[in-house]
């Protein structure tokens, strides 16, 4: 979820006032705040927590409306309040009852699925051919023999096999927002009404990467 | 504080915090570093991502699965994620690795210079070079010494003799016996030669046969093994008197040339003495038989 879709759920003000207290600069704080909320999600749903998402935003929430009352005196990392914050937060989930995970629509699943075989195709060709050929063998490796292949592609690219692992998981991640971002303008543009055309993509082509 | 959080993990234990596997206490020191170590935060992202695959590529055990399930797959973006796993792996299913890639592709792959293999080649080729050339100079450098040795070295204390050797009138060939008819006892006349080939372990008997007609006359001894570059020369006659001496004469191929004044000589039957100089020893290297008419 990205900042600016937060901001329905929070007072416009309140919203505002976080970001500047995160950064001056607003890209800056934008990514801050995307980075403070994944690290919640990850650390919830470590904890086993089925609502990690709604947690978290909860969470931001809650520390987007104290911020008028210690932007001023706070000292320290401020991500670190965010993390206490979070744990109360946790402590009061966990003392209500559990209420029942919701089961995601099959129909959607299989269009979502459809939608990402759509958009990585599109990702794909935005990745220069480097990075192309790269995780592109990185993820024909068999399984069984996965570990020799890639140490085969390894020696063949003339790199480390542990290079190779974070070079491919780099580009992969590159992907996974590239998708995300074609999902999301995807959805945006279904919400909007039909329109022809290829699904949305992010970006320009980026060169060698790696 | 932080400081104190930023404890390393390793990839075991990133993939254990995902899984929802790690103790109380490290679950507590995990968090904190989390949002302290940026470089942690990276790692267990891309971690994330690899877990996924490993998941969609059923690379997980059966107990790892149910955990992937139970506590992994709790957000709509990891679940997008293993989609996106599931599309790379069947996306990429027609290219397995075993597929012979395009003929271009091997080509390119093959003089791609980033590979290794190229880079030890090239260091390996100017190595190579390098000691080459290394060899060519030392090798010109020292024949080029020897040259000037050879130039500054004294001439050997040779008598006078003549500057080449006289063109004997025997073969070269030293497997054709020469003058082996034992020498009539014949009154000296014009026709003998001034000059001779000596062989090693030839008698007196069929010693050749030398004229003192010329001012000098030159003997050309053959020599034994083992060899050395300088020699003595010791001329006797057979009962031992010495009639003529040269020393460290130098080897010319397998022979030494000596040049004999012809005034020391008279009728008769003479032997060379020769002796092998090595270092400062000298051992005898044989001797060697003619006769003067």
């Amino acid at each position: 979820m990205s900042a600016a879709t937060r901001v329905k759920d929070l007072t416009q003000p309140d919203f505002e006032r976080l970001l500047v207290w995160l950064d001056a600069d607003r890209e800056r704080a934008g990514e801050i705040y995307e980075r403070i909320r994944w690290r919640l999600v990850t650390i919830l749903a470590s904890r086993g927590c089925p609502q990690a998402e709604e947690l978290a935003d909860e969470t931001i929430d809650r520390v987007a409306r104290r911020v008028a009352d210690i932007e001023r005196t706070y000292v320290g990392d401020k991500a670190i309040y965010f993390l206490g914050v979070m744990n109360n937060v946790h402590h009061e989930y966990l003392r209500r009852p559990a209420s029942p995970r919701l089961l995601p629509n099959q129909d959607d699943d299989g269009d979502a699925r459809e939608q990402i075989h759509l958009c990585l195709d599109t990702c794909l060709e935005r990745l220069g051919p480097y990075s192309r050929q790269l995780i592109e063998r990185y993820y024909a490796a068999d399984k069984k023999a996965k570990i020799d292949l890639r140490k085969l592609v390894a020696r063949e690219l003339g790199i480390k096999p542990a290079t190779l692992r974070l070079r491919a998981l780099r580009i992969r991640e590159k992907l996974q927002t590239c998708i995300e971002s074609c999902l999301n303008k995807v959805s945006a543009a279904r919400l909007r009404g039909p329109q022809p055309g290829s699904p949305a993509g992010v970006g320009g082509r980026e060169g060698h990467s790696g | 504080m932080i400081n104190e959080t930023r404890a390393q993990f390793s990839d075991e234990a990133i993939r254990r915090f995902l899984l929802g596997r790690l103790s109380s206490t490290e679950q507590s020191s995990f968090e904190n570093s989390l949002f302290a170590d940026g470089e942690l935060e990276e790692r267990v992202r891309l971690a994330e991502l690899e877990l996924s695959d490993d998941f969609a590529a059923d690379r997980l055990s059966g107990a790892e699965r149910d955990l992937f399930r139970q506590r992994f797959l709790l957000t709509a973006a990891r679940e997008t994620n293993l989609e996106v796993s599931k599309a790379l792996r069947q996306n990429f299913a027609q290219a397995r690795f075993a597929t012979p890639s395009s003929f271009r592709q091997q080509i390119n792959s093959l003089f791609d210079i980033r590979r290794h293999a190229w880079k030890y080649a090239f260091a390996t080729l100017v190595l190579m070079l390098l000691m080459l050339a290394t060899a060519l100079l030392l090798r010109k450098e020292q024949s080029r010494l020897a040259e000037d040795r050879s130039r500054s070295r004294p001439a050997a204390p040779r008598p006078s003799a003549t500057a080449m050797p006289q063109p004997a009138h025997h073969p070269s060939n030293s497997s054709v016996p020469a003058h082996t008819e034992t020498p009539p006892d014949l009154p000296p006349h014009e026709g003998l030669p001034t000059s001779a080939v000596l062989v090693l372990g030839r008698p007196l008997e069929s010693a050749p046969l030398i004229s003192t007609s010329g001012d000098v006359i030159t003997v050309q001894l053959e020599l034994g093994q083992p060899l050395a570059e300088y020699y003595d020369v010791n001329l006797t006659t057979i009962s031992g008197e010495s009639v003529f001496s040269a020393n460290s004469l130098r080897r010319a191929n397998e022979m030494v040339v000596c040049d004999v004044p012809s005034n020391v000589l008279r009728s008769g039957d003479f032997q060379v003495v020769l002796t092998r100089i090595d270092g400062e020893s000298r051992q005898s290297a044989g001797i060697y038989y003619f006769r003067i008419r």
